[in-house]
């Protein structure tokens, strides 16, 4: 898709650099005060700090155990998000292409969980998962973090379904395909933009969550990495500089997946675009 | 129309393991709220039965009606600069060369990868009076007598919120629209351009129209992630508590309920929120159009 | 381009890995900053006992959960380093240890709604004996005597239906309200410590004259103290009377305080983002000179860097002598009522109160536990505090908050946010408070 004109050209990618630098000043903002004493944090927030506290780092990873908490994290962001993956695509697949009563209700029962504001549910989550002895336990968080996942995922991937012709089915019954064949086969090599749009953007509202992790759960063991940032933090008083370099080093598996993963974006969008 | 007619049984299995998650994880902890709404349940004391009692406390909430418009108000803003300035930025990224797209795609999607506790808690810093840099910046090119610390202020606390929500969502919202505009076929365009059509009547006449299913999920994800915000304005005011001007409607709900102890009021707020906000995304959704999007 | 910033980032995250490996105990330290010299000797944990031989308290067996909240660097030390080592003492114990700073109240209180109760908690408001989740300690107290390892048993606060059911180790009766002041800028601005109440207001109208933010606090101490700190300049008794229920809010004791809390707003005493500020930013505001004073309790000593500075409590109208004595019993942990091992988890809240008194008194804080060591030689402005503290001819005013109904707590909360943004008036307020159910 082409606009030819030059002079669009030249505004727009002087327009982007500007606003672009300006999107980076919380890295940056970050980065500087990873290395800060709290009094400098707060008389210089964007300046160069007078002595480079490494130790910020070492207090990071030595006042809770990083690792078990990261590992954690990776466990709750990633089957979340896998099973957000394999549950609503199945779904919307049936709701979006699947010709049967109730298809539109379904999906938007499903859409109704959009609407649900966050704390009221608190209370009854914490009940129904100390019923079923969920509480503190991996699958009681992973599938709470689930079900507040699969809304959004679901809206997504139904737009996307929805815009694939329904051709496809028809050449592949021609071809002798059952259900499965042609939603393996066919569909869902075409709908990998918008798969990758949603674990990207799923895995990170699990990797940043707080409030659901605090609350349901309580041994070390299994607790998340926001926990553990927040634990630099105290109502009187907190370690700007540890809590910063904690959440830098927290930001690096989210910063590497969504690098690696904006390649494969662009790919899969250019293939996607180029077949048609 | 989907032709594929689909016996029971398959249709079954393709959605009932989200279903069931989801009904039980999602929609279960929804039930106890809507039960207690109709006692009075305080300090989790279960009261009498009171009916609708509450609901109509509800409608008789000024302060509720306040921090209704303020969301009603980001809504407003999210609609008219959020949307329109990420789908120019995505028009703009087609537009230029591959390395001004890939430094803009990075840099404008790190404030959603940073959480929005590390986007708030820079943004106040920013902001704050006595060391802040913007207070900084003004004063250094003369227009010092202007500032003011807009986050304590109640008029215009909301407001910083509403810059931040806007300022962290551009990135994602572009992303999205750019991935629309990706999937029209070339050629759509090439055979307008060749019928003489000018930039502006290619987007307006050709892009737009076919991106109505992008528009349309990337419009209820902003009406729903804009209706349920409460981080921003806990983060930027550090928690405190200036009064309904400043707070968002699910702070204020939740603020009853916590805080005040008011359970049953606070889940028939939440209630009413839930359906209000429901036939928000209902009516955006009329309004972008129903037929399918179908390439040919 | 994209590749070596993947690599460079994996490899920041390698180094780190190695520094874990590299993980050492630390002492507690007294102050946050990292380039200033602590005010106070850095407590650490003693090796020994200074009383018995034997370590061990009891050989039971028990598992408990134990839920911590830390309200500040000090409390967060106590449960992350200190608590964790309790199997010399209790060789049988498994203890988790739930450690949460921001959303511990609503743990809390979901934790009442459900009856689901840890063993051990750290106790916030009222909700706990209201809901009838805490174990009421009074028996458990008498069986082990642990007033016998009380010096005068301050520490131990019965709840308004007579029942004990929290345990500190009596620091907090020994936090005094002050109003802490930078003695530089009070020279230079030609001020001198207030003896009455009017003389105060002056104060803070001289320093802005002068140039410099009169006062600094943190931003929830307006309704946790400095409120009942102004209705006791001119009436000692007033905030207690009206959380009793003797007086409204709108009675002319209470208003008055209000009005003084107003006058304050309208002069511009407190600084432009008060209501919202960030505790660190406040703390850099009183060090840098920016501020002249601060009001806070005894315990933000240690994080005061200024050379030159002293305090004074805030003086009533007629120079008449009343503190409000902090501390109430609402504070301190408390055991949940559905405990399977009552014994054992009050044992273990019995050495974790010890652990306690150790750590804060070797900070310089009077404890009501006798643990055995001496303390420190406490710096003179502990010492005058202390003082005051123990001074009878003073009227010690209950700390009221503490024991405040929650939905009234909380709307004090935000009345005192809106008539700090000049959203209302004294009178908006006391009417407001007053329609509190």
């Amino acid at each position: 898709m082409r606009f030819n004109s030059k002079t669009f050209k030249w505004i727009s990618s002087a327009f982007l650099i500007v606003l672009g630098t300006g999107f980076l000043f919380p890295l940056l903002w970050l980065f500087l005060t990873s290395f800060k004493g709290n009094s400098e944090i707060y008389s210089d927030p964007l300046g160069l700090p007078d002595v480079w506290l490494f130790e910020n780092y070492v207090n990071a990873f030595t006042k809770f155990d990083f690792m078990k908490y990261f590992f954690n994290s990776v466990v709750y962001a990633g089957c979340g998000t896998l099973l957000v993956l394999i549950c609503v695509t199945l779904f919307t697949y049936a709701t979006a292409r699947m010709d049967f009563k109730g298809a539109d209700k379904l999906q938007k029962f499903l859409q109704f969980g959009l609407v649900i504001p966050g704390g009221s549910t608190l209370l009854g989550i914490y009940t129904i998962l100390l019923k079923m002895g969920l509480k503190n336990t991996y699958p009681g968080l992973i599938l709470v973090y689930v079900a507040h996942g699969i809304p959004i995922a679901a809206v997504i991937m139904y737009g996307f379904f929805r815009s694939l012709p329904f051709s496809m089915e028809e050449a592949a019954a021609l071809d002798g395909a059952g259900t499965f064949t042609t939603f393996f086969k066919v569909i869902l090599p075409m709908v990998t933009p918008a798969l990758t749009t949603v674990a990207v953007t799923t895995a990170l509202t699990m990797w940043n969550e707080y409030t659901l992790a605090s609350i349901l759960l309580d041994s070390n063991k299994l607790k998340s990495l926001p926990i553990g940032i927040q634990s630099f933090m105290t109502s009187r008083g907190g370690d700007w500089g540890g809590m910063a370099a904690a959440l830098l080093l927290a930001c690096i598996p989210t910063l590497v997946l969504y690098l690696c993963f904006s390649e494969q974006l662009e790919n899969a969008l250019v293939a996607n675009s180029g077949m048609k | 129309m989907p032709i594929m007619k689909k016996n029971r049984r398959t249709v079954l299995l393709f959605t009932l393991p989200c279903l069931l998650i989801f009904a039980v994880f999602g929609i279960g902890p929804l039930l106890p709220p809507i039960f207690y709404s109709f006692f009075d349940y305080k300090s989790f004391k279960l009261g009498d039965f009171t009916g609708f009692a509450n609901y109509f406390k509800v409608f008789q909430d000024k302060a509720f009606g306040v921090v209704l418009l303020n969301n009603l108000k980001l809504l407003f803003w999210q609609f008219l600069i959020g949307a329109p300035l990420s789908f120019a930025c995505a028009i703009m990224i087609t537009a230029s060369g591959p390395k001004v797209r890939r430094f803009f795609k990075t840099a404008s999607f790190l404030p959603y990868v940073l959480s929005v506790t590390v986007v708030c808690t820079a943004w106040s810093m920013m902001l704050q009076p006595q060391w802040g840099v913007v207070q900084s910046l003004m004063e250094a090119i003369g227009i010092g007598h202007l500032y003011r610390p807009w986050i304590s202020i109640p008029d215009t606390s909301f407001n910083v919120a509403i810059i931040t929500v806007i300022w962290q969502a551009i990135g994602y919202n572009m992303l999205l629209y750019y991935a629309g505009i990706k999937a029209i076929p070339d050629n759509y365009l090439e055979s307008a351009r060749i019928d003489g059509a000018s930039m502006w009547q290619q987007v307006f006449h050709i892009t737009l129209p076919l991106l109505k299913e992008t528009l349309k999920f990337v419009s209820i994800l902003m009406i729903t992630g804009t209706m349920a915000m409460i981080a921003n304005v806990k983060i930027l005011t550090n928690g405190a508590r200036i009064g309904e001007k400043a707070y968002s409607t699910v702070l204020y709900i939740y603020d009853k309920a916590f805080s005040s102890m008011d359970f049953g009021y606070g889940y028939a707020l939440t209630v009413v929120y839930a359906i209000i906000c429901f036939c928000i995304v209902l009516i955006v959704n009329k309004m972008i159009g129903k037929e399918r999007t179908e390439y040919v | 381009m994209k590749r070596l910033l993947a690599l460079l980032l994996a490899l920041v995250m390698v180094v780190g890995l190695v520094a874990c490996g590299a993980k050492e105990e630390t002492a507690a330290p007294v102050a946050t900053e990292a380039a200033t010299e602590p005010t106070q000797p850095a407590p650490t944990q003693p090796a020994e006992e200074a009383v018995d031989e034997s370590k061990v308290i009891t050989d039971a067996k028990a598992e408990l959960r134990v839920m911590l909240s830390t309200e500040s660097p000090h409390l967060a030390t106590l449960a992350e380093e200190w608590y964790p080592k309790y199997k010399e003492y209790f060789p049988n114990f498994e203890v988790e240890f739930d450690i949460l700073s921001s959303g511990y109240g609503d743990k809390l209180k979901i934790a009442c709604a459900s009856g689901d109760m840890p063993d051990i908690f750290f106790n916030v408001g009222t909700i706990a004996f209201d809901t009838g989740t805490a174990l009421p300690l009074d028996d458990l107290i008498e069986k082990y005597n642990w007033r016998d390892n009380l010096k005068g048993g301050g520490s131990l606060m019965p709840y308004s239906d007579g029942h004990v059911y929290t345990m500190q180790d009596g620091r907090d009766s020994y936090y005094l309200p002050q109003v802490w002041y930078n003695k530089d800028i009070f020279e230079a601005a030609g001020c001198e410590v207030p003896t009455t109440y009017d003389e105060f207001v002056e104060v803070c109208k001289k320093l802005l004259d002068y140039g410099v933010l009169p006062i600094t606090t943190y931003n929830t101490h307006v309704q946790e103290c400095f409120l009942q700190m102004l209705v006791e300049t001119h009436s000692k008794d007033g905030y207690n009377r009206m959380i009793s229920g003797e007086l409204n809010w709108s009675d002319p004791e209470i208003l008055k305080g209000v009005e003084k809390l107003e006058e304050l707003v309208n002069i511009g005493a407190f600084a432009e983002d008060q209501t919202t500020i960030n505790y660190d930013a406040m703390v850099e505001l009183f060090n840098s000179g920016k501020a002249a004073m601060r009001i806070e309790p005894t315990w933000c000593f240690g994080g005061i860097t200024l050379e030159n500075f002293d305090f004074f409590v805030l003086p009533t109208e007629t120079g008449e002598k009343v503190h409000m004595a902090y501390g109430s019993a609402t504070s301190g942990n408390s055991i949940g009522i559905d405990t399977e091992c009552p014994d054992e988890a009050f044992q273990f809240l019995c050495w974790m109160n010890l652990q306690s008194a150790i750590y804060f008194e070797q900070t310089g804080t009077f404890v009501d536990v006798i643990t055995g060591y001496d303390p420190p030689e406490a710096h003179e402005l502990v010492v005058k505090s202390n003082a005051i503290v123990d001074d009878t001819s003073w009227y010690k005013d209950p700390y009221g908050a503490g024991v405040m109904p929650a939905a009234e707590y909380s709307a004090l909360g935000e009345q005192v946010g809106k008539l700090m943004t000049k959203q209302i008036t004294a009178a908006d307020f006391v009417t407001a408070m007053d329609a509190v159910e």
